[in-house]
């Protein structure tokens, strides 16, 4: 047990090292949701507070869906075959994608609360639950990461990764994103917290499930 | 027209014709009596088994995944593709009378329903298996990863289908509060021939996979 | 046009919508019977290359 947990963080430690000698891909990504709340605020051309709750609400949503599927689908792609084999040997495939798994979610946490604040700064913030709408954050980086870190190990195995990419993993992450979606809008409004312990209850279950079969299905994924 | 009229009406046809067929009868025949939905109530006998079927079939296709993963061999891949396939007709067929039937008594060929569009993306889910599996050369290598985007698929589409529509207000019964069908919109009498229905076209859809599968094994063995 | 739809929607709602549940039919029967038709054509293609095999 505590051989595998030190392996773990071994390999978390190698995903950071690897992120960052490669600042300019995590720089990117970071670039990458500044421009987009940026463009989204300048095509609206909405001045503060204007969007109509449900409207700000979902618009944050889908640029953090994009830069999820952005940000994640290099997970697998970036490394080469050659040294994709000699982390296999090193350590097992469950390992290696729980350490992908939580790497992402992590890369996913900073993403969303970068996005989150530079979101609501330049388009005003009218969330009345902060801590429930941070909660939703949290929920929904440990369920895009979970979902998409499989997907992404699906498709950098075929020939066309970046359209297989989007196209396997919009229907596979919409039961989350609308889960999360109706939490978060729960807290937007500021609404009794028992009113969203159900949705908070699926995507709990959702996560779960989407993480114990990441963990079972790997490795008959990585030995093709 | 009472419903004493109507049933007589069609029982013995426009021109007096006599259907004294069992099925014709308890098909025309009679069925419990509702404001909007009046004798469009029959479409239940074919337009939910399409679904339960198409469940039935997607479970199937799961479970030959799983059987492909432990062992190894390409026949229980080709079934597991055989019986998606069936699944996507039924669907579709499913998608088509539901349509068909939505705008006559919703008053919308696609109101925006929860079930109606988590189905949608249900179907999208299961394009992107085909796109997957024909973005592959080698077999063994296709088989593993489409078997385990399946299973990481059905696990997606159960909660999909069964929960998330629950949880939102629906027109469909047994949904966002509304009665489940069996306490107001069928009585015993449907029942009869309602449960046979869903066994008939669940049966149906093994048997036309079954065609397939042969057809493809014929195929696999003159190419060898 | 316009006509021709509202009457195609009239006489479907007719007789308590009964005629709604036979193009529900039909669509499903139409459905598999393009099924099977296409199966059909997969299997005749398979027949003749069995037929070119044997002849040579």
């Amino acid at each position: 047990m505590a051989e595998s947990v030190r392996q773990l963080s071994a390999l978390m430690r190698k995903e950071f090292l690897l992120e960052w000698r490669q600042r300019y891909a995590l720089n990117g990504m970071l670039l990458y949701i500044v421009g987009a709340v940026f463009v989204c605020y300048l095509s609206f051309n909405a001045r503060r507070g204007q969007l109509t709750p449900i409207v700000w609400n979902t618009l944050f949503w889908i640029i953090l869906l994009f830069t999820a599927i952005n940000a994640i689908a290099k997970s697998f792609v970036q490394e080469r075959a050659g040294r994709q084999l000699y982390y296999y040997t090193l350590a097992s495939p469950e390992q290696i994608i729980l350490s992908k798994i939580l790497y992402n979610t992590v890369l996913m946490l900073a993403l969303s609360f970068l996005g989150f604040s530079v979101y609501a700064f330049v388009l005003g913030n009218p969330v009345q639950d902060v801590p429930l709408y941070i909660l939703t954050l949290l929920l929904g980086a440990i369920g895009f990461a979970a979902s998409l870190t499989l997907v992404s190990g699906i498709a950098s195995k075929a020939e066309n990764p970046a359209t297989l990419m989007a196209v396997l993993s919009f229907p596979i992450i919409l039961p989350l994103l609308l889960m999360v979606l109706k939490i978060s809008k729960n807290a937007l409004d500021g609404l009794d917290r028992s009113v969203s312990w159900n949705e908070i209850g699926i995507v709990l279950a959702i996560d779960a499930i989407v993480i114990t079969l990441s963990w079972l299905l790997f490795p008959f994924l990585w030995r093709s | 027209m009472s419903a004493l009229q109507n049933e007589k009406y069609l029982v013995e046809g426009p021109s007096g014709l006599n259907f004294d067929l069992c099925y014709s009868k308890r098909l025309f025949g009679y069925c419990s009596r509702q404001p909007i939905l009046n004798e469009s109530i029959r479409n239940v006998y074919f337009h939910v088994p399409l679904w339960f079927g198409m469940i039935t079939l997607l479970l199937t296709s799961a479970i030959f995944s799983i059987k492909y993963l432990r062992s190894g061999k390409l026949g229980d891949d080709l079934v597991a593709v055989e019986f998606a396939n069936t699944a996507i007709l039924f669907g579709l067929l499913g998608c088509a009378t539901g349509s068909l039937w939505a705008n006559f008594t919703w008053g919308e060929p696609w109101p925006n329903d929860p079930k109606l569009n988590s189905v949608a993306v249900g179907m999208l889910m299961y394009l992107a298996y085909l796109i997957l599996r024909g973005s592959f050369d080698d077999e063994q290598r296709r088989a593993r990863i489409s078997a385990v985007y399946n299973i990481f698929a059905f696990a997606v589409f159960v909660p999909l289908i069964f929960i998330v529509p629950r949880l939102t207000d629906s027109l469909h019964p047994g949904n966002g509060g509304n009665p489940a069908f069996g306490k107001y919109d069928m009585d015993n009498n449907m029942r009869v021939v309602f449960y046979p229905a869903v066994i008939g076209f669940t049966l149906l859809g093994v048997w036309i996979t079954e065609l397939s599968i042969r057809l493809r094994r014929v195929k696999a063995a003159l190419d060898d | 046009m316009d006509q021709l739809t509202t009457s195609l929607t009239e006489t479907l709602r007719q007789d308590g919508k009964i005629w709604v549940v036979v193009v529900v039919i039909a669509i499903v029967l139409l459905g598999w019977l393009t099924y099977f038709l296409r199966l059909g054509s997969r299997v005749g293609r398979l027949k003749r290359r069995i037929d070119e095999l044997s002849q040579n």
